[in-house]
């Protein structure tokens, strides 16, 4: 099976380039072959999983990031390095090969019922099975070049999604702004790539992680932030989180699968794999963790009074990638990475599940919802199974994940941390409960609407369930098998020291009772709280926010937006107004126009030469002068004979003067 | 002595004729005054002793080629054309020429030998005709040929457009 | 006035007064009289050269023969062409013949 992992990111990409060119003859468009494809890639993955969960000694090298498995080809050589492309199997990969491919081929399922009747259907298909390839051709690399490779892939998928309806402008705005945002959190990340390439002389993360972390160390501080710049980017953190509110304007299986569980997470990804760098430097842990805290807060803040559903988790998304980030700065991956896997399992299936409720009631917006839970039974009851585990109550996926990521900010002594991440967390449930109640709960505020939902077909309903087990279940099933995540993620050997465990022992039991109680706490106020609030109004949300004008308006308004505006004003259209400028007057007016003026002046100098010298004095002149010489010439044509005579006799005189010997 | 006052008045009688017919307007008279200077070099060619050309020079010139000038003459134009002016544009250059001639050949000629006391004339006929027969016979069958050239043209020449 | 001088000068008087006629006289016919006196004046020349400094020969007067009889047709030729103009152009004044103008 690990022989042929390289299959598993191959066929989505086949699967994709025949939908492409042969889609429109194929039954459905070819979205079966999307189907098959992630099909047969989750199949593979969890055979990979079990066969080194069960045979650890297939991981036969050691490395820096643990055991692993490698395979690699010789693409080309430029210069003396060698390009190559590999497939590398170790813990993460396979966790992550599994949780990709699974969320892949539940949203292509979900979307045969989702996008039917709708334009495109079938370069939808083809766009997702592109995508998939993509992230898996990341997950799966063993070096540099092939991990950004799939990762640019994975931004022109996004854009193509996000921007999947452009005839909207707001869709096609929206890719636009996803792509240039991430593209330059991407520049960070190249130059860091670059960077590490100089350093090292090589592009495998293996052979870097094993043998140069020597001569890494002094620029580790450089790098590590460099690297940080495509995490902001592609996981939408602060400063560059402004693109996924408006990725929403994608079709609602983009947004579970991209937006939620996969491309997003690569950002995480890139800080689990590039750990080892990391590790290297203090600050750079820093900065990732406030990165984190700070994001993880401040969408928690916008959530609380978005009302459209899809952006109240756009925000969720992006304060939860946060959480994820804080647990890679603490020096924690493992806790971040399986807050990963939980946070795809259930956002994907909220998702999903606000697609479903979209599908039914036609709308986005919440205050147009109410007591849909009468109408749409299983999206209610998988999205509350969702809802369950991203507020972190006890004993579901998100429960364990979230305690996680706390326990490991708090076992590294960062407080402050501690306490936004526990504030955060609070929020959460705060703002989650809120959705789910001015959605499913209560009465019907518009009656038309309630009136024409109903429950979504099978397509659409299974995926729902089938992620709900997950969502619900992956935190206990680590924990009662006695198998904690370490073991089977079993990240770098010298991070296996920065273990949640070993953090955990050196801060004893006490620290652990600590986070415990924090975690409950936010839950339980945030539950009440919001209770209170949307289901016995007190206080009345609507009184608070008229009383509150001014934090309402801190809490709503987007504050980044304007600013990248204004910078792209002035960093483009100013010089792009400049160079207009320059080239109307200096390079048209002056130059073009110069030369063409130069050319008429040549030309009348080129004329006056042609006229007056050319013409006049050889053309003319000669014909005057021929006309002068043969007038006068012909003045001695006068047919008078008598003058001809004179001409002889001066003649013979002249003869004569010889003869006689005048001329000597 | 006798020969001076001959010469000189054969001279006189050569000169002042020919002057006078190359300036009269009358062109008439010219011809008349040309008749008188051509005798008078007959008469200078018999001081030469030249006694055929004396006889020949009257015959043919004065006598044949006078006349004939005489009859065109007066068979061209009326007499009112004999009064007009006799000189055309030219004719100061012509003088100056003319002049030059003069000066010139005088004095070419001055620079000449004197050549010794003249022997007796002795009758010419005889070894003129030698001459013309035996030594000189090609120019003078040419010049037959070109009398009988000149016959032929005059006659082709005055007889006209043929109708 | 040595003889043989004598007779030179007046034959190049008669070449001037000739040459003079020929060159400035209007009437066509006065051109052919100052021909007529070139013509004598060559005679003149050829005889008295003979006579002074040939005395034995003849050729001289041969050469006067010749003249003669050449001047004779030309005479003829020249009066006949004054005839022919005078016929079609009705003027013997020279001229008025500008046909070869040009």
């Amino acid at each position: 099976m690990l022989e042929h992992a390289y299959l598993i990111p191959l066929l989505p990409l086949a699967a994709s380039l025949l939908i492409l060119f042969f889609g429109k003859r194929l039954p459905l468009e070819g979205a079966f072959l999307g189907i098959l494809a992630a099909g047969w890639g989750l199949i593979q993955s969890i055979a990979i999983l079990v066969s080194i969960y069960v045979h650890p000694e297939l991981l036969t090298n050691a490395g820096a990031s643990g055991p692993f498995f490698e395979m690699s080809w010789d693409w080309f050589s430029v210069g003396f390095t060698r390009l190559e492309v590999g497939v590398l199997i170790d813990g993460m990969s396979a966790m992550m090969l599994a949780v990709v491919t699974l969320v892949s081929l539940l949203v292509q399922i979900y979307s045969v019922g989702y996008q039917h009747g709708k334009e495109r259907f079938g370069r939808f298909f083809a766009y997702l099975s592109f995508f998939t390839a993509a992230m898996l051709i990341l997950v799966v690399s063993n070096n540099l070049f092939q991990f950004f490779m799939g990762w640019e892939l994975m931004g022109l998928c996004s854009y193509l999604l996000i921007g999947f309806e452009f005839e909207r402008p707001a869709a096609a705005y929206a890719g636009r702004k996803a792509f240039i945002t991430t593209r330059i959190g991407d520049l960070g990340f190249y130059l860091g790539l670059l960077l590490l390439f100089t350093t090292t002389g090589s592009l495998n993360f293996n052979i870097i992680g094993s043998e140069h972390l020597g001569t890494l160390a002094p620029v580790a501080t450089l790098i590590a932030l460099l690297l940080l710049c495509g995490t902001i980017g592609k996981s939408a953190q602060v400063p560059l989180h402004v693109w996924l509110p408006d990725a929403m304007e994608g079709p609602t299986p983009v947004s579970a699968l991209i937006h939620a569980a996969t491309m997003v997470a690569a950002g995480v990804f890139l800080l689990a794999r590039f750990h080892f760098v990391f590790a290297l430097s203090e600050m750079a842990l820093t900065v990732t963790a406030w990165v984190g805290g700070i994001t993880a807060l401040g969408a928690a803040l916008s959530a609380l009074t978005a009302t459209d559903i899809k952006k109240v988790l756009a925000y969720s998304t992006i304060s939860q990638l946060g959480f994820m980030v804080l647990g890679m700065g603490v020096g924690d991956p493992t806790a971040g990475l399986f807050h990963l896997t939980t946070h795809a399992y259930f956002k994907a299936l909220l998702f999903l599940g606000a697609g479903s409720v979209i599908h039914a009631v036609h709308t986005n917006e919440m205050p147009l919802m109410g007591g849909l839970a009468k109408k749409l039974v299983f999206t209610s009851i998988t999205m509350g199974v969702a809802w369950l585990a991203i507020i972190g109550f006890p004993f579901t996926s998100g429960f364990y994940s979230k305690e996680a990521i706390l326990g490991a900010v708090y076992n590294r002594h960062q407080y402050v941390l501690f306490g936004i991440a526990a504030f955060s967390a609070f929020l959460t449930t705060f703002y989650m409960t809120r959705m789910m109640i001015l959605t499913f709960y209560g009465t019907p505020r518009d009656a038309h609407r309630f009136g024409h939902a109903h429950e979504s077909g099978p397509s659409m309903t299974i995926p729902l369930m089938v992620l709900a087990v997950p969502s619900a279940f992956l935190g206990l099933l680590f924990h009662s098998h006695g198998l904690s995540f370490d073991k089977w993620v079993q990240l770098t050997g010298k991070a296996a020291e920065h273990t949640a465990h070993a953090a955990e022992a050196a801060a004893g039991h006490g620290g652990h009772y600590i986070v415990l109680g924090a975690s409950l706490a936010a839950v339980s106020l945030g539950l009440v709280l919001s209770i209170a609030m949307y289901v016995f109004k007190t206080p009345d949300p609507a009184r608070l926010a008229a009383a509150l004008p001014g934090v309402y308006r801190l809490l709503n308004d987007r504050f980044f937006d304007p600013f990248y505006v204004k910078i792209s004003e002035i960093f483009c259209f100013l010089p792009a107004r400049f160079l207009s400028a320059f080239d109307y007057i200096v390079i048209d007016q002056g130059a073009v126009d110069g030369v063409g003026r130069l050319g008429g002046m040549l030309s009348r100098v080129h004329r006056w030469w042609d006229d007056v010298v050319v013409d006049g004095v050889f053309v003319n002149g000669l014909g005057w002068a021929a006309q002068k010489l043969g007038a006068g010439v012909r003045a001695l044509q006068s047919g008078a004979a008598q003058a001809y005579l004179l001409a002889t006799a001066v003649g013979v005189f002249a003869l004569v003067l010889w003869a006689v010997g005048v001329f000597g | 002595m006798i020969e001076k006052i001959v010469f000189g008045l054969l001279a006189f009688l050569v000169v002042v004729p020919a002057a006078l017919a190359v300036t009269l307007k009358n062109v008439f008279h010219c011809a008349l005054f040309l008749v008188l200077s051509l005798t008078g070099v007959a008469g200078l060619f018999a001081m030469l002793g030249a006694d055929f050309l004396f006889v020949a020079q009257l015959l043919v010139y004065a006598g044949g080629i006078t006349v004939l000038l005489l009859f065109v003459v007066l068979l061209s134009g009326s007499p009112k054309d004999w009064v007009v002016r006799q000189v055309n544009a030219q004719w100061i250059v012509g003088l100056l020429i003319s002049g030059m001639f003069v000066g010139l050949l005088a004095a070419v000629f001055k620079q000449m030998p004197v050549p010794a006391a003249l022997v007796p004339a002795v009758p010419t006929t005889a070894a003129l005709g030698l001459v013309l027969i035996r030594d000189w016979v090609l120019p003078f069958e040419a010049v037959s040929l070109v009398l009988l050239a000149a016959l032929v043209g005059a006659v082709h020449f005055s007889k006209g457009r043929s109708r | 006035m040595s003889g043989l001088f004598g007779y030179l000068l007046i034959g190049a008087i008669l070449l001037a007064l000739g040459i003079y006629g020929a060159l400035a006289r209007r009437n066509l016919l006065g051109v052919l009289i100052g021909i007529e006196l070139i013509f004598n004046a060559a005679n003149i020349n050829f005889v008295a050269l003979n006579r002074y400094l040939h005395p034995g020969q003849s050729l001289g007067q041969a050469a006067a023969i010749f003249v003669i009889a050449l001047a004779a047709a030309e005479a003829v030729v020249g009066l006949a062409l004054v005839l022919t103009i005078y016929r079609n152009f009705r003027t013997v004044l020279s001229e008025n013949l500008n046909l070869l103008k040009g």
